[in-house]
């Protein structure tokens, strides 16, 4: 396996991290979109 | 369509067709037929597991999914990037340990032939099926439009997926899938640019939105949860994440995608550049839905946007009465205007009491024109028996043929274009690896040289392009092209979790239960398909197939042991 480290956050759950965050706060402004403009 | 809509789509069309066969020419071996030189940076990756995904069906009827149903669709995607995380710890390090062509092979690692084969056989029944759809939904809609007969339309996709994809394997779709993927993301860019610039004058952004929201489409997250509605926020975060295991993780489409990559920690990048790109661009296509349908509450929106087969029916025998519900239609929409202007004029002086009374009188306009609509289709199908009068997947088309200017028109149906070709070429590739990797040379035909194999890989990329075509050619679809990929899917994808999960996490399961199990489970899933259709919506087949999968082998394999203790 060539396994190196990864850019910019250089760890693997930093970014695992990034993906779900950016996930949850789209969930959350959706959300909020859904309950502003209905 | 103009002579600059022409060129603008046959030029890009075979430009990247013989972009794509010169660039990946010299294929010499199996290995990098199959799996291409492995040299793909990450975002090669991202934009190629985007291509695949994204098929033609995507573009045609998402933003009519919009205009009828709101913005709700996309809580499917929810599912998606916890997917992608999972995917990457787990089942990705595998599969580049084990140094594997397909994702089968490993279940022969891990268990035996019978179950790699079982799980072969799922996967080239489910994505035969899909390559199907993924040429019949562009060529249908595209010959109706278009006036083409859709055996030409069928064939000329067909055909030009064959030249790159047989002549340069895994690498040529995937560089293709790069071009493609700009022109839709242009294409579809401009589209929404034009839809929000078309609105009238007095209409802000922001206005547009907040109409569409008092309208109702901007019901993108709904939180009531029952088992027959297909998309909530339960249903995107829990069934659409099996789903999406499942695709993502073993549907060799995608699994040849990033076993492309330099490196695992290419592959892995490209897993979460799909992540945390997916859901926005799905948002956005969804959005020029929204867009189209504000469009069409200040313009006068055909009766059934359908147009060619409301003029065949007009024609046959139902003219004077299509006529008629025309006219109608037309007058509630003078009626349906006072409305709209009421509620932007709410809106403006933020007058709740206004927005309420026009809400209250464009709900009964729409009504009436609900049932105008109806009526027509009705007519339709009286005129023209076994038409297909479902006409969602026309709108955005019909928007972009009446009302975007020349040039844009012929790189939106490009746009169509691409996205089948990019879909169908990964399909065949991959069709055609599972079925000599994990069929021919592992039960047919064991000790050739690999030349042979390469040269068969071809053979079978060719004969499931001819089956595809095929099926394109004779299929006729009742449901929402969207929905019917996803439902063909989730029919499938249960159970090759369910098999994968085992072999992953289960280690005390052997063989003989997980296949068993598998069978069982299978079983189920269609029953609840063929007997529970409207009491169970599709994506939960996704965690009924696999969780049987899970709990049945785990029986089954205490069973056997207890059996072996007596």
């Amino acid at each position: 396996m060539n396994e190196e480290r990864p850019p910019l956050f250089h760890s693997w759950k930093a970014w695992y991290k990034l993906v779900l965050a950016a996930m949850l706060i789209q969930v959350v402004v959706y959300f909020l979109i859904t309950t502003l403009f209905s | 369509m103009s002579t600059v809509d022409w060129l603008v789509l046959f030029g890009t069309l075979l430009g990247i067709v013989l972009y794509g066969t010169w660039k990946s020419r010299g294929s010499k071996s199996m290995e990098s037929f199959l799996k291409g030189d492995q040299q793909l940076k990450w975002w090669m990756i991202g934009v190629s597991i985007m291509a695949t995904q994204a098929s033609a069906v995507t573009f045609l009827s998402t933003p009519g999914q919009a205009i009828e149903d709101g913005m709700r669709f996309i809580q499917f995607y929810f599912g998606l990037p916890l997917a992608m995380v999972i995917i990457s710890v787990t089942m990705l390090p595998i599969y580049y340990k084990l140094k594997v062509y397909t994702a089968y092979e490993y279940l022969e690692t891990r268990f035996d032939l019978k179950t790699r084969t079982l799980a072969a056989m799922l996967f080239l029944i489910l994505r035969g099926l899909s390559a199907g759809i993924t040429l019949f939904a562009p060529a249908l809609v595209l010959s109706t439009i278009l006036g083409w007969n859709i055996f030409f339309t069928t064939l000329l996709i067909g055909v030009l997926v064959i030249i790159y994809t047989v002549s340069g394997g895994s690498k040529a779709v995937s560089i293709t899938q790069r071009y493609q993927m700009t022109v839709i993301l242009a294409g579809m860019g401009l589209a929404g640019l034009m839809a929000f610039t078309l609105l009238p004058t007095n209409i802000s952004f922001l206005d547009s939105v907040r109409v569409a929201g008092e309208l109702g489409k901007l019901n993108i997250v709904t939180t009531d949860f029952k088992w027959s509605d297909r998309y909530n926020i339960w249903s995107g975060l829990l069934a659409s994440t099996f789903l999406f295991l499942s695709y993502f993780g073993t549907d060799q489409s995608q699994v040849a995608r990033y076993l492309g990559g330099k490196s695992l920690t290419e592959s892995r990048m490209g897993l979460i550049f799909n992540g945390l790109l997916k859901i926005p661009m799905q948002f956005l296509i969804l959005f020029i839905g929204v867009l189209v349908f504000v469009f069409y509450l200040f313009n006068q929106p055909p009766v059934f946007h359908n147009q060619v087969l409301l003029a065949q029916a007009k024609q046959a025998q139902a003219g004077t009465e299509i006529n008629l519900l025309e006219n109608q239609f037309i007058k509630t929409f003078t009626k349906k205007q006072t409305a709209i202007q009421q509620l932007v004029k709410g809106i403006h002086e933020q007058d709740k009491e206004e927005i309420k009374k026009a809400k209250k009188l464009y709900f009964a306009s729409k009504r009436i024109e609900d049932s105008i609509k109806n009526k027509t289709k009705d007519a339709i199908a009286t005129a023209i028996p076994g038409a297909k009068t479902q006409d969602r997947d026309y709108i955005f088309l019909n928007f972009v043929l009446h009302y975007l200017p020349h040039g844009v028109i012929g790189l939106l149906l490009a746009v169509m274009f691409s996205a089948a070709m990019s879909s169908m070429s990964s399909e065949l590739s991959a069709l055609a690896s599972t079925t000599t990797i994990d069929v021919y040379k592992r039960i047919i035909r064991a000790d050739a040289v690999s030349s042979h194999y390469l040269v068969s890989s071809k053979w079978f990329t060719i004969l499931w392009a001819v089956l595809a075509m095929g099926f394109a050619m004779l299929a006729n679809f009742a449901e929402n092209l969207i929905q019917f990929v996803n439902i063909v899917g989730s029919l499938f994808y249960g159970t090759i979790l369910g098999i994968f999960l085992v072999a992953f996490y289960v280690r005390y399961v052997k063989s003989n239960a997980v296949f068993w199990a598998a069978l069982l489970a299978e079983s189920v899933v269609l029953a609840c398909y063929f007997y529970f259709y409207q009491e169970i919506a599709f994506l939960y087949y996704n965690i009924i197939g696999c969780g049987m999968v899970v709990l049945v082998s785990i029986i089954l394999q205490a069973l056997e042991r207890k059996a072996e203790r007596i």
